[in-house]
């Protein structure tokens, strides 16, 4: 065809398909960009005290005050605003609003508003406008008022912010401190007294031995009573955003800031202390609050527990198929086979470790070990030790194949050489070839961690719960529980983003849990490339000698 | 490298020098059985993966069986039967002779437990009866009378104990002077309906079961068939009543609803000889003459209105159909022939489960335990037991794949629907939704993957400086490692509504990235050299780093404008109102993007290999004749490289099908079967994560589910071992050149 325009010729010639493929190269390098800018963003937020904005909103000639955080900001369509039932005066196809967060969710009003930016008057970031965090009913903003005790409103601090509020954080941790103890005797104190007299009573041991016990039980239900009593001694007066003025208890308190009057070095502060809860602290409110801890522990123990399973099983069947087995058609068919269960979808396996496993072995188990506790099964349902079996089973095509590529780098002259020398083959295998190959299987064992950290499909069929009873390692005997039920960071995103009832105040830590899923995963893979780099340079440096 | 010294203080004296090499042969051997042992161990436990599933499968397909529990049960039956049945879960034996005794017996083993015989007048007969459904029998007896008898049983030590009981009292009832010639009746909310026959009038009565009221409360008139009714059927809630006529014929009577009149129909040509409705109580079962046996239930005509119509023909029986007994909890039922051949069928599947030739000849009398699933046969006064092993009768191969006509649906259709338990509606399980759900999330993945990671692993393997195809190909490979439970997590929470508001910029986008970047190319090779020479060969991506953000930055005011310009304000309203097409949040768009992300990484990784390693020397030879680089690359590495590009879209292809996480996150998991990119769909693997941990292990749900997984491991098996071979052999060839 005979084009004679520039334009023409030019499409006719090679440089726009290059620059089209290398379109394509920089539109994933983008995508991945902005998925790690989103994760990382929207993570962070949730550890930054956001300022608070407080203004006025008119609406049909009536203007009332709203208090909260800014979510976010969007344009929307006004057909579709329309469309909802509001009647808008306005020509402009599109109008922004705002995403506003009025926390107080106990109190009525919607936890969350959508507010035209039109409507918004005389925005500001008062300085004494105070962020609660509450162990319930998720945060509560306002003004601090006053602090009472006993009922009796403490006098003096009238006026002086600064006074009253330096008097509320005083009691805010004492009462803090005595909810520490509360936690104290409610989640390990009084469960380890009712496991020993479970126990007991299963053991028919006289009664005498539980009277100790009960008494020891009473003592602590009645210190629990006490420590209530104190804590509900304090409360505090706040002035919500429509001017009324409520008290709530202090012991519900978590943490009281206000973030409008924050340097910088106070915010970084603030964020430490977020980040320290979110990962040592146990999840609030549905999953929606709170910290992760159970679902970092169950993640990482799962994962040691799988990685001690498959370990060993996939350096021994890697050397199997490469030292010992003869390398004809049925080792090569095994070889692909093996390479290609590692492209078989999760989810089988997750179906194989519930049958297998959980019904068949486990139902086993119980009935010759655990015959007493029948028909609650012990390990004939999901646990931590069926799910790491599953994930092993599931990483185990990596461990073989990533240890067996160690094994083929190996030189067979230092095989030889050391059989020349007169050792026997196990002991070549055991003194020559395997620490050669020892960061292959390390490589292998991280990537099969890796990809273990990041699955979440199987675990839902093998024992992860949104809410485990308790942690899956504790002080009491045996100490680490492989039949109990674990939370799990993947299984965590997947339930509080989208079972929870409250999805929008759910999504920041959805988003932190993410931000820290992705980084132990993006650790364990740099741990595997740095070690495949490191077992490529000791061979360059054998090579020569050779 | 040192081997293990001898023991230290001695000498190497030979023998223990022998004894040491001897320890050390033994250790080797030792060593050796250990790892053939573990390492075989292995091996076999990944195949257990593939044979657990194929276990849990197999009976899934194993032929229904009947076996013979007791051949001949001792005593033999007393009297002429007109009744049997099995009651309280198999336990117990009931027959009804004509002369008017109860009798009742245990199954197994034939003996009598107890005799009850009926308060009728003297030498009365029953010459029919109805079974209206919890033990009540509605007897017809020979003077033209009517006797409700209801039968119950307390569990005490010894077994369920049977009382009997007369809802409407001891004295048979005279419900017509001239005397009932035909009835049927049912029980439902504590109220017994009654429809009889008589002096060619067909008469409705109702009574109140709480008040033993031999008055009926209700009797009127039905408007009466052009024939005499052989036999009558109610059906649930009193809807209609049908008739069965002489010639085939079965007429239909509203029995409310002044709308709905009543009508004829000629189901058969031949002679009707089995007119019984099915478990339920929605469909109909008809047997003729010649041995054809079909379904019929109502469903929507084009008026409005509701027609009988036959809905599928089973396989044939030799001869007459006479005698039915049925199952609901797997909607099997058992027919048997005027000679007493016996056939089983699944409601929902026109071939007969089995089929055998009842010894001895004739039948005289059918019961069946729906629970055990025991059959108790009655022959010349003998009984016989046997036991139908059909456990996952209603599936076959055939129905998981084919339209199913089911009870309340106008048409056949495929329809993924297992049974929740407290529902009556029967169980559906056609892969076909599943299966045109999973390969369509895995089409628009490929279709958003397969051009951006192929085109970029050309240009990276192709064009890109050396320097930077080191860096930038771990990075796109470092997109595997982000979990799909986190791209699933951005795709729902993020992309979704975000698609929702601004689904015409991400389409313009499509259409605008790749005019503009031509665009940009064609102005940047019209610069001045000096500004050209700025950016090295091969270094193409990094102004485009700029160029794609500002495109897409500018689409958005574009998109606005262009909405409000064409699309009255909003593409998705206006996509709904003018087009009709529906706009679901989280829909095969957000899938195919989200799972596009994800398999980019393998396609990309496996397709730049592939074409790197075609020899260098082949696309020089063909530039020294002259090609140009493109042409070098498209006639000459492409070919080259295309086996290896193919295995990787097969392995990407294998990688979609399978995702669990992204699919179940991000669609609304809606088992349909729709093209439409802006509606959902449910995956397998997202079905099994859905259904798994609810379904009761062994039963059908559950080993369907397994079958399902068997289907994607064997699927993904297959593609990921031919991709393989397709590798090893281009490796082979490469070697060759």
């Amino acid at each position: 065809m005979h084009c004679d325009n520039r334009l023409g010729r030019w499409l006719h010639s090679d440089t726009p398909w290059i620059w089209l493929n290398a379109g394509a190269v920089a539109l994933c390098l983008l995508t991945l960009l902005g998925i790690l800018a989103l994760i990382g963003s929207r993570g962070m937020a949730h550890f930054w005290p956001a300022d608070l904005l407080q203004a006025q909103v008119v609406h049909a000639g009536q203007s009332r005050r709203v208090v909260g955080e800014i979510i976010r900001h969007e344009q929307v369509s006004v057909r579709r605003l329309q469309q909802a039932g509001l009647t808008l005066a306005t020509t402009s196809p599109r109008v922004g609003r705002t995403l506003i967060h009025g926390g107080n969710r106990e109190l009525g009003d919607s936890d969350y508003f959508w507010l035209l930016d039109s409507a918004l008057r005389e925005r500001a970031y008062p300085d004494q406008l105070a962020v609660f965090e509450r162990t319930r009913w998720g945060p509560l903003y306002g003004y601090l008022r006053g602090v009472s005790e006993d009922g009796v409103a403490l006098q003096g601090a009238d006026g002086d912010q600064a006074r009253l509020w330096q008097r509320f954080e005083r009691r805010r941790q004492r009462t803090a401190a005595l909810r520490q103890e509360m936690e104290q005797i409610e989640s390990d104190l009084l469960p380890r007294l009712v496991r020993r007299l479970e126990r007991l009573r299963h053991q028919q041991r006289p009664p005498r031995e539980r009277s100790a016990l009960t008494q020891e039980q009473q003592r602590l239900q009645q210190r629990l009573e006490e420590l209530r009593r104190q804590a509900g001694r304090d409360r505090f007066q706040v002035e919500l955003a429509d001017g009324r003025i409520r008290e709530f208890a202090m012991s519900e308190v978590i943490r009281a800031y206000r973030p409008n009057g924050m340097g910088p070095v106070d915010k970084l502060k603030h964020v430490a202390l977020k980040l320290w809860e979110f990962l040592s602290d146990s999840p609030r409110a549905g999953n929606t609050e709170g910290g992760v801890f159970p679902a970092l522990l169950g993640t990482v123990l799962m994962v040691l527990l799988m990685s001690l399973l498959v370990t060993p099983f996939g350096v021994l069947a890697a050397v199997f198929l490469h030292e010992f087995a003869h390398q004809g058609w049925l080792t090569r068919t095994i070889r692909i086979a093996v390479n290609n269960l590692a492209g078989v979808p999760s989810i089988v396996y997750g179906i194989f470790g519930l049958g297998f496993f959980v019904y068949f072995l486990g139902g086993r188990i119980d009935a010759l070990f655990f015959p007493q506790a029948l028909p609650t099964p012990t390990f004939g349902t999901g646990g931590l030790l069926w799910a790491a079996a599953t994930l092993a089973l599931l990483t185990l095509p990596v461990v073989i194949v990533a240890t067996e590529e160690g094994l083929r780098a190996i030189p067979t002259s230092l095989r030889e050489g050391a059989l020349a020398l007169g050792a026997t083959r196990a002991e070549t295998l055991w003194r020559v070839v395997l620490p050669m190959a020892s960061p292959a299987m390390m490589t292998g064992v991280i990537l099969a961690i890796a990809r273990a950290a990041g699955e979440v499909a199987p675990l839902m069929l093998v024992g992860v719960v949104t809410q485990a009873p308790g942690l899956p390692v504790d002080g009491n005997f045996p100490y680490l529980h492989l039949d109990q039920k674990f939370m799990h960071l993947g299984f965590h995103i997947y339930d509080a983003g989208f079972n929870s009832a409250n999805g929008e105040s759910a999504q920041p830590l959805v988003y932190a849990t993410a931000l820290l899923l992705l980084l132990v995963i993006l650790l364990l893979n740099l741990a595997a490339i740095l070690l495949r780099d490191r077992l490529r340079a000791r061979f360059r440096a054998l090579e020569p000698e050779l | 490298m040192q081997v293990e010294a001898p023991p230290p203080g001695h000498r190497r004296s030979p023998p223990l020098h022998n004894r040491w090499l001897q320890l050390r042969r033994y250790k080797d051997r030792l060593a050796t059985l250990l790892i053939m042992l573990g390492g075989l161990g292995v091996i076999l436990s990944l195949l257990l993966l593939l044979f657990y599933l194929l276990y849990q499968v197999v009976p899934l397909l194993a032929p229904a069986r009947i076996v013979p529990l007791e051949h001949s049960l001792q005593p033999p039956f007393q009297g002429q039967v007109l009744y049997l049945a099995l009651d309280a879960e198999g336990q117990m034996g009931v027959r009804l002779t004509r002369a008017g005794e109860l009798q009742f017996f245990h199954p197994t083993t034939g003996a009598l437990r107890r005799r009850h015989p009926l308060p009728l007048p003297d030498d009365g007969r029953i010459v029919d009866l109805a079974d209206a459904g919890e033990g009540l029998l509605v007897l017809l007896l020979s003077d033209g009378t009517v006797l409700p008898v209801q039968r119950r049983y307390t569990g005490a030590d010894g077994g369920p104990q049977p009382t009997i009981h007369y809802p409407l009292g001891n004295q048979p009832l005279r419900l017509d002077p001239s005397g009932v010639d035909r009835l049927t009746a049912t029980v439902e909310q504590q109220q017994l309906l009654l429809v009889s026959f008589q002096a060619g009038r067909l008469r409705q009565f109702r009574f109140d079961l709480r008040r033993p009221d031999p008055l009926p409360q209700q009797a009127f008139n039905l408007p009466t068939p052009g024939f005499e009714p052989r036999k009558l059927l109610l059906m649930p809630h009193a809807s209609r009543l049908l008739a069965l006529g002489p010639e085939g014929r079965v007429g239909v009577i509203p029995l409310h609803g002044a709308g709905e009149s009543y009508e004829v129909i000629r189901a058969s040509q031949e002679e009707i000889s089995l007119f019984e409705l099915l478990p339920g109580g929605r469909s109909l079962l008809l047997g003729d003459r010649s041995g054809a046996l079909s379904q019929w239930f109502f469903t929507p005509d084009r008026y409005d209105g509701t027609r009988l119509r036959e809905i599928r023909q089973y396989d044939p029986l030799p001869g007459p159909p006479t005698l039915l007994a049925a199952r609901s909890e797997d909607n099997s039922f058992v027919v048997l022939d005027r000679a007493g051949a016996l056939a089983l069928y699944s409601l929902n599947s026109s071939r007969a489960l089995l089929r055998s030739e009842a010894p001895g000849g004739k039948v005289d009398a059918l019961a069946l335990s729906p629970p055990s699933g025991e059959l108790l046969l009655e022959r010349d006064r003998r009984g016989s037991l046997w036991r139908l092993q059909a456990p996952h009768s209603e599936i076959t191969l055939d129905s998981l794949w084919r339209r199913i006509w089911y009870e309340d649906y106008d048409q056949p259709a495929y329809i993924w629907q297992p049974a929740s338990a407290g529902s009556d509606t029967q169980a559906k399980y056609s892969l076909a939704p599943l299966v045109f759900g999973t390969l369509k999330a895995a089409l628009y993945a490929m279709l958003l993957a397969t051009p951006l990671a192929i085109g970029g692993a050309i240009y990276t393997a192709y064009c890109m400086a050396p320097g930077w195809r080191r860096r930038i190909k771990p990075i796109i490979e470092l997109m595997a490692a982000i979990p799909s439970v986190v791209l699933g997590l951005i795709a729902a929470l993020w992309l979704a509504p975000f698609l929702l508001t601004h689904l015409a910029a991400i389409l313009l986008l499509i259409v605008l990235l790749p005019i503009s970047i031509l665009l940009f190319a064609f102005g940047w090779e019209r610069m001045p050299q000096r500004l050209r020479f700025l950016l090295p060969e091969g270094w193409h991506v990094i102004p485009l780093l700029g160029v794609i953000p500002l495109v897409t930055w500018l689409a958005f005011p574009l998109a606005q404008w262009l909405e409000a310009w064409l699309f009255d304000g909003q593409l998705v309203l206006w996509l709904g109102h003018q087009v009709g097409i529906r706009y679901e949040l989280r829909n095969a768009l957000v899938v195919g993007i989200a799972m596009g992300f994800a398999i980019i990484p393998t396609l990309f990784s496996l397709t730049e290999e592939a074409i790197h390693a075609v020899p260098r020397h082949l696309s020089n030879g063909a530039l020294a004749l002259g090609a140009t680089p493109w042409q070098a690359l498209i006639w000459m590495i492409l070919p080259a490289a295309s086996a290896g590009i193919f295995s990787a879209l097969m392995i990407g292809f294998g990688r979609a099908i399978g995702e669990t996480m992204i699919v179940l996150m991000v669609t609304g998991n809606t088992p349909i079967m729709e093209f439409n990119l802006f509606e959902g769909m449910r995956t397998l693997a997202a079905n099994i994560a859905i259904e798994m941990p609810q379904s009761t292990v062994g039963s059908s749900h559950y080993r369907i589910l397994f079958l399902t997984a068997l289907l994607l491991f064997l699927f993904t098996l297959v593609i990921n071992t031919l991709a393989e071979l397709i590798r090893q052999q281009l490796r082979r060839r490469y070697r060759a050149l």
